[in-house]
């Protein structure tokens, strides 16, 4: 039985990702820093028939990565696949955010990353296991915009990790590969921060952009499955969603032709548009809902 | 006249940068980790003529950082080009260097480039100043490899980052650039250390991977030149070097390729081609890097020396 770790699986694409493992017959370990919603996801799959256990992981900080790294090694040795998730999108103008709201999204974002795959790729090369990780970036790696710098600079971090880390860990025939996926419908929005607003302007603003998030096209479960055949070909870099492979290849045509195009975006022109468009993000919204009550 | 903000400016690319521009007349403020080398730029610039001061900053402190840049304000105003130079460089494998390896490295090269930019940015736009921002970042930022993945990771971030200041600052009319240079004759390596070895290996091995790119390397003036080009252009990304266009062109076409490549080159490969460097350029250590104080004045910044 292949032992599979996600992180932040207790949502979004981390959960989905973890059922869809776990009704492949593999044993997953949910890490979360929300035990709650990590007990959750596991529950859930065990509920249908599969294996899985949660453990509570704060992956931003280097020490609890290597107590859990010890445990898993103790409990089930080297993990087959790692799949560093766990990730937050905080909003917010390059000058607008505080030197701790970078280094928050840094520590979670980008250092996350860097210290699971330093465990469990040792673990795996200790054990000689032709493992494989994943580490989830974002098209915000190739996306430099007013909206959320810091994000993009963690993910362009992460996407050159795991291209480095490719290329050091071929020879042990562990495989690497960074997720690009676009906007995907999870809690991601709602889940973080907008650098200048508190308490009721930041909820009312959390509200509105997590309605619209709420509202794309893919859902988790198509990146789950992406990540799953990735795992088995050993792709190297997964754009997921159609606008996420168009940026991709924009982005290596031209660079400033992407930057011009995405300097539109501001804050200014989202919230205008965002108020022009409430009532129709209502409708879509609960519309969405009743189908889903059909359903 | 203009005031120009230089860190990491004791040595290599910082203290070029800072003498071009006080040779064209701008008042440079040189800053620095190290008091002794960011003093002998300034009596190098105003021995020449030039107006510099300088004050000590450790880029990897947050609130030196904040000192620094209300210092500049309060005593010379605010500055009309900012240059993020100071940098190191860790070698070793991605699994090689430690977590606390890998913090240092972050914090220098990825954060403080921003964190500059961030207070300074922000100066610029209280004041109205049309400035410029410059981020030094490296042909590394393009290239995965197993010699330094750190560095490229953190000069990876810094060149996004960059670029997104650049669309955020353009309605100010505050140009940004990343300057990407390739092989460059500094002490970037002579003062880097390498993870996974014992200290006095470590100081051994950069001794001689050193010695070895001081003599590959081109001058940090092209550097400098490239620096001020970028500014008076307003220039998104200026690769410096044949090799650091190279890069940037081919991680575009093809990043597997680039992988391929730089697959190939492992860390034995670079243990053999310094231990070399450091049997045949070793000896001239203190020789080998001779003081060039003439700038060029000409030539494109697109085209390799070598």
């Amino acid at each position: 039985m292949k032992t599979v770790i996600v992180t932040g699986a207790g949502g979004g694409i981390g959960r989905e990702t973890a059922k869809l493992f776990a009704s492949k017959g593999d044993r997953v370990i949910i890490a979360d820093i929300d035990m709650a919603a990590a007990e959750d996801t596991a529950i859930e799959i065990v509920a249908g028939g599969g294996t899985a256990i949660a453990r509570s992981l704060d992956v931003s900080s280097e020490e609890q990565w290597e107590q859990f790294g010890a445990w898993v090694r103790t409990e089930y040795g080297a993990p087959d696949v790692l799949i560093n998730n766990a990730g937050i999108l905080d909003l917010g103008g390059f000058l607008e955010m505080s030197a701790a709201q970078w280094q928050r999204t840094i520590d979670i974002d980008l250092m996350s990353v860097i210290y699971g795959s330093r465990i469990f790729a040792q673990q795996m090369i200790d054990a000689g296991t032709h493992g494989h990780i994943v580490n989830i970036s974002s098209c915000g790696a190739y996306f430099p915009s007013k909206l959320e710098p810091a994000y993009g600079v963690a993910k362009a971090g992460v996407l050159m990790a795991s291209q480095a880390l490719r290329i050091e860990l071929a020879r042990h025939k562990i495989g690497v590969t960074a997720m690009c996926p676009g906007a995907i419908r999870t809690d991601l929005l709602a889940n973080g921060k907008r650098a200048v607003l508190v308490e009721d302007e930041l909820q009312e603003w959390t509200t509105k952009v997590t309605a619209v998030q709420a509202l794309s096209f893919a859902g988790p479960d198509k990146v789950a499955r992406v990540i799953h055949r990735a795992v088995a070909h050993n792709w190297a870099i997964v754009p997921v969603n159609p606008e996420s492979w168009a940026l991709y290849y924009l982005f290596r045509l031209s660079p400033s032709l992407v930057r011009l195009g995405l300097s539109v975006a501001s804050f200014d022109r989202a919230e205008a548009l965002l108020a022009r468009f409430a009532p129709l993000i209502d409708r879509l919204g609960s519309a969405k809902h009743r189908k889903a009550m059909q359903a | 006249m203009t005031l120009v903000v230089v860190t990491g400016a004791g040595s290599g690319i910082g203290r070029a940068t800072a003498q071009r521009f006080a040779k064209q007349g701008s008042s440079v403020v040189v800053s620095d980790i190290n008091v002794e080398t960011g003093a002998e730029t300034v009596d190098l610039i105003t021995a020449r003529g030039g107006r510099a001061v300088f004050r000590r900053l450790d880029v990897a402190d947050i609130e030196d950082w904040e000192a620094f840049a209300a210092w500049v304000c309060d005593e010379h105003g605010v500055p009309d080009v900012v240059v993020n130079n100071a940098g190191i460089l860790i070698a070793g494998g991605f699994l090689e260097q430690t977590g606390a390896d890998w913090r240092r490295m972050i914090a220098i090269n990825l954060m403080s480039p921003l964190v500059g930019s961030r207070l300074f940015g922000q100066r610029m736009v209280d004041a109205g100043t049309r400035g410029h921002i410059v981020n030094i970042c490296s042909v590394g930022s393009f290239i995965p490899n197993q010699f330094a993945p750190s560095y490229s990771v953190a000069k990876a971030g810094v060149w996004l980052g960059t670029q997104a200041l650049r669309s955020e600052l353009a309605p100010h009319k505050i140009g940004v650039s990343a300057i990407c240079p390739g092989l460059i004759r500094t002490n970037l390596a002579a003062n880097g250390s390498r993870g996974g070895v014992s200290d006095t290996e470590s100081t051994s091995w950069a001794a001689k991977l050193g010695s070895a790119h001081r003599l590959v390397g081109r001058s940090p003036n092209r550097v400098a030149f490239a620096v001020t080009q970028a500014v008076r252009w307003n220039v998104a990304t200026v690769p410096v070097g044949i090799e650091a266009w190279g890069g940037w062109y081919l991680s575009r076409l093809s990043p597997s390729l680039v992988r391929a490549g730089s697959g190939l080159l492992r860390m034995g490969l670079a243990d053999i081609a310094t231990d070399l460097g450091g049997k045949i350029f070793g000896r001239n250590l203190d020789t080998a890097m001779p003081v060039t104080t003439a700038l060029p004045t000409t030539g494109p910044v697109s085209k390799g020396s070598k």
